[in-house]
């Protein structure tokens, strides 16, 4: 470390200021909870007075709550990973192999992201032509369910059965509807217009993987019903086309020989498309059985049964740690990882969302097709924004705010530019919380956040917002 | 609480908004602290940190930060609430005497250390036949273990600066043989040039920098000791300072040339300062406060009258 002159010393020794800052202060000032004027009359006074600079070291909390990340780690590795040499070299393996699968996955998540923004900007001019087709495909084949058709008119030559499975499938199924699902429909919108039908089976292999387990279990409750769903579909309308599709890749995801039995109707069905279709399938099966696995990489859960109640802390860099015994060792907890699935989840949510409600607003209005640009292009911006919020995640996450439930099962941590995440599994998965309210983002550095129920929280800002949300996160209201 | 200055509109406004819901937060009822006694304390917290101009919304934003919870203890028990001191001993005894044992170092020590505290905290000194406790100066804003820890400190320093002055005058003539064979004090030809540079030199830096190169040159602290006061990473504080004493060392050097000191020279001047800068680092941490240091709460005044006396004799 550099020398320094001496007479900076001597001049840094100015005489301290009249009266010093109550323990509060310094106590509100070490535990970094004080902001703006405040925080500068601690440190500035610090900076002059020897004495309050003793105190506050002093009563730093004890070193296991914010032990630097390296030394429990370090611990924690040597004590589990590296005893024996045989041991060393079988952890070093593990972790490279771990780090490439990783990666692979991360490779190709973030293809198929670039492939949907491709297919969304792809889809502007094209989506026109398929719903300017809608009209004419109506008359000509009774069975095509054009988008109005789906959601209002009855059906003439569907069956009851039939018609309450497009009525489940209408109302359930798509407003859950998560990745797979919204990048099926566009990847059809592309195939109805007899371009891009190749692609189907890649994008289906891909967002297989992104499916939480709340959402096959709906679909799979849809078997039944979605089975016959194709025969009205296949006629011709591009819209059913890819949910019927899109739910034959989840079922898949949830158990690959499903996907064989259902693909056998459709075969029976319409020949022009059940060729292409099995095709579809079978990829998509085997695609997502690979695309399966890595997620439980991330989630470990057999780790973690029969282990105690968690500990929590913030190191002294800003990274979430977890200790199982008691303080001993702690573990960096990586929510960024995690949670890129499930931002890319919630964002391929939203954009389904804006498509149903545009859908909708198409239903309404019905042969206003002008209606159709303006949603290509909404949804394109939204998928934009998402990318570039995505981009923003990269950034260096520094958590300071903590909020732990009684039993540490379920975990709220927050910090710099708005970084708010949330488990409530004791951390296997986490999940980012955007609050957003009346068109506002939260993006300030989360300093505090209080749960005083699982559903009602606060979280306080540097930037002096106050946020609040009464049932876990999902709504959120800022008060300023 | 001690409500010292008036109170204004937008702080009661806030204050009865939110009573309700940081009255139900802080499990008041439990530690008999009513709804109107809550409210008061809560006027008293806000009127002591914001500002005058602070508005409703700011008020709002304040008072949500607070540790409402364990100002509400604080207070219970400090208004002579039984079951709020117990509380207050089941959740705090164990931790008060192993944080003064980090403090003191050492078992006899830290049992005063922690005896003389709890005995301000219950509140032993009278002052026109009342008792008053330390808690009731605990505002909430940071959590009440921390305040335990910086209230100990506090009390640590000052029983070390006092010690160390009735040492000194014992042990002068020794400390003055060990100390005085480095003190050639070369007093530079440019040493006013050299020092008004240097105070131009940090009077341009930012509160944090000069606290960080005051803890690490004069204090002896180490760099992750830094990190944890400031909650950063250890190697932010080690560019830090780094980069700060080369850039101060840069900036002397061109005041002093700006006051028409040739390079060379300032350069020369520099370097005889700091030859002897290392042997000085102890001495230098004497940035001792005035003697009543930490005596801003007017609760503790009476005791340490008590006490000083005693320490002398």
């Amino acid at each position: 470390m550099q020398n320094l002159p001496k007479v900076v010393a001597k001049r840094l020794q100015s005489p301290p200021a009249e009266s010093h800052p109550d323990a509060d202060l310094l106590t509100a000032f070490a535990e970094q909870s004080l902001t703006g004027v405040e925080r500068d009359h601690v440190v500035e006074h610090l900076a002059r007075c020897g004495d309050c600079r003793e105190v506050v070291s002093l009563a730093l909390p004890p070193q296991v709550e914010s032990q630097p990340l390296t030394d429990g780690s370090v611990n924690w590795f040597r004590g589990t990973l590296l005893r024996g040499s045989a041991s060393r070299w079988a952890a070093v393996a593990a972790a490279v192999v771990l780090i490439a699968s990783i990666g692979t996955l991360q490779f190709r998540r973030q293809q198929g992201r670039e492939l949907a923004v491709n297919v969304f900007q792809a889809k502007q001019p094209i989506a026109t032509p398929a719903q300017s087709s809608q009209p004419s495909s109506q008359t000509a084949v009774p069975q095509a369910g054009a988008r109005e058709d789906k959601l209002a008119a009855p059906r003439p030559q569907t069956d009851s059965a039939e018609k309450k499975a497009a009525r489940s499938e209408g109302t359930i199924v798509l407003p859950r509807a998560n990745s797979a699902l919204a990048m099926h429909r566009d990847v059809a919108g592309v195939g109805a217009s007899g371009a891009g039908r190749g692609s189907n089976s890649f994008h289906g292999s891909i967002f297989a993987a992104a499916p939480q387990s709340p959402v096959p279990t709906a679909v799979a409750r849809q078997n039944p019903s979605a089975a016959p769903a194709p025969q009205t579909v296949v006629a011709g309308d591009a819209v059913r086309t890819l949910e019927a599709q899109s739910q034959t890749v989840e079922v898949t995801a949830q158990s690959a020989p499903q996907s064989q039995v259902q693909g056998q109707p459709l075969q029976n069905e319409t020949a022009e498309q059940s060729a292409d279709r099995v095709g579809k399938a079978k990829p998509a099966s085997a695609q997502v059985s690979l695309a399966m696995a890595p997620p439980s990489l991330h989630s470990e859960p057999i780790l973690m049964k029969g282990l105690p109640a968690p500990r929590w802390t913030i190191s002294a860099s800003g990274a979430l740690q977890r200790s199982f015994d008691g303080g001993q060792t702690w573990q960096d907890m990586n929510v960024a990882n995690a949670s890129t699935a499930s931002d890319f989840m919630r964002r391929a949510k939203k954009e389904t969302t804006v498509e149903v409600a545009a859908e909708a607003r198409t239903a309404v209005t019905s042969e206003d097709q002008s209606e159709t640009a303006p949603t290509a292009r909404s949804v394109a911006s939204v998928n934009a924004k998402s990318v570039k919020r995505q981009s923003a995640l990269d950034a260096p996450l520094i958590f300071r705010a903590l909020s732990v439930s009684s039993n540490a099962a379920e975990v709220w941590a927050g910090g710099s530019g708005g970084t708010l995440y949330h488990t409530t599994d004791a951390g296997n998965s986490w999940t980012r919380v955007v609050p957003a309210a009346a068109g506002s983002i939260l993006t300030g550095d989360i300093l505090s956040i209080q749960f005083s129920d699982p559903r009602n929280g606060t979280v306080t800002t540097s930037t002096a917002e106050v946020w609040t949300t009464p049932d876990a996160g999902q709504t959120w209201h800022k008060q300023s | 609480m001690r409500v010292t200055k008036p109170i204004s509109a937008p702080v009661l406004s806030a204050v009865s908004d939110l009573l309700a819901e940081l009255h139900a937060k802080s499990d008041c009822e439990n530690i008999g602290l009513t709804r109107e006694s809550f409210s008061v304390i809560l006027c008293g917290v806000a009127a002591k940190y914001l500002p005058a101009s602070a508005t409703h919304a700011d008020t709002r934003t304040f008072l949500l930060t607070l540790r409402v919870d364990e100002l509400a203890l604080a207070q219970a028990c400090a208004a002579g609430s039984n079951s709020a001191w117990e509380l207050f001993l089941t959740r705090y005894r164990e931790k008060l005497y192993q944080s003064a044992l980090r403090i003191a170092r050492e078992d006899s020590a830290a049992r005063d250390l922690a005896d003389s505290l709890y005995a301000e905290l219950y509140g032993t000194s009278t002052r026109d036949g009342e008792r008053v406790s330390k808690l009731a100066s605990f505002t909430g804003r940071g959590s009440l273990e921390g305040w335990l820890r910086t209230v100990l400190a506090q009390e640590f320093v000052n029983r070390y600066r006092r010690t160390k002055r009735l040492v000194s005058l014992d042990e002068e003539g020794e400390d003055g043989a060990q100390f005085a064979a480095p003190q050639p004090e070369p007093v530079p030809s440019a040493d006013t040039r050299l020092e008004s540079a240097t105070d131009a030199a940090l009077a341009s830096l930012d509160g944090e920098d000069r606290m960080v190169l005051a803890a690490y040159y004069l204090d002896g602290r180490t760099l992750a000791e830094i990190a944890r006061m400031l909650g950063v990473h250890e190697s932010t504080i080690s560019r830090k300072v780094d980069k700060l004493a080369k850039s101060l060392r840069k900036k002397i050097l061109a005041g002093m040339m700006q006051q028409g000191m040739a390079r060379r020279q300032a350069e020369e001047a520099l370097e005889v300062d700091v030859r002897d800068l290392q042997v000085d680092i102890r001495r230098s941490l004497a940035q001792d406060s005035p003697a009543a240091a930490f005596s801003e709460k007017e609760e503790a005044v009476p005791l340490r009258q008590k006490v000083a006396p005693r320490a002398k004799g």
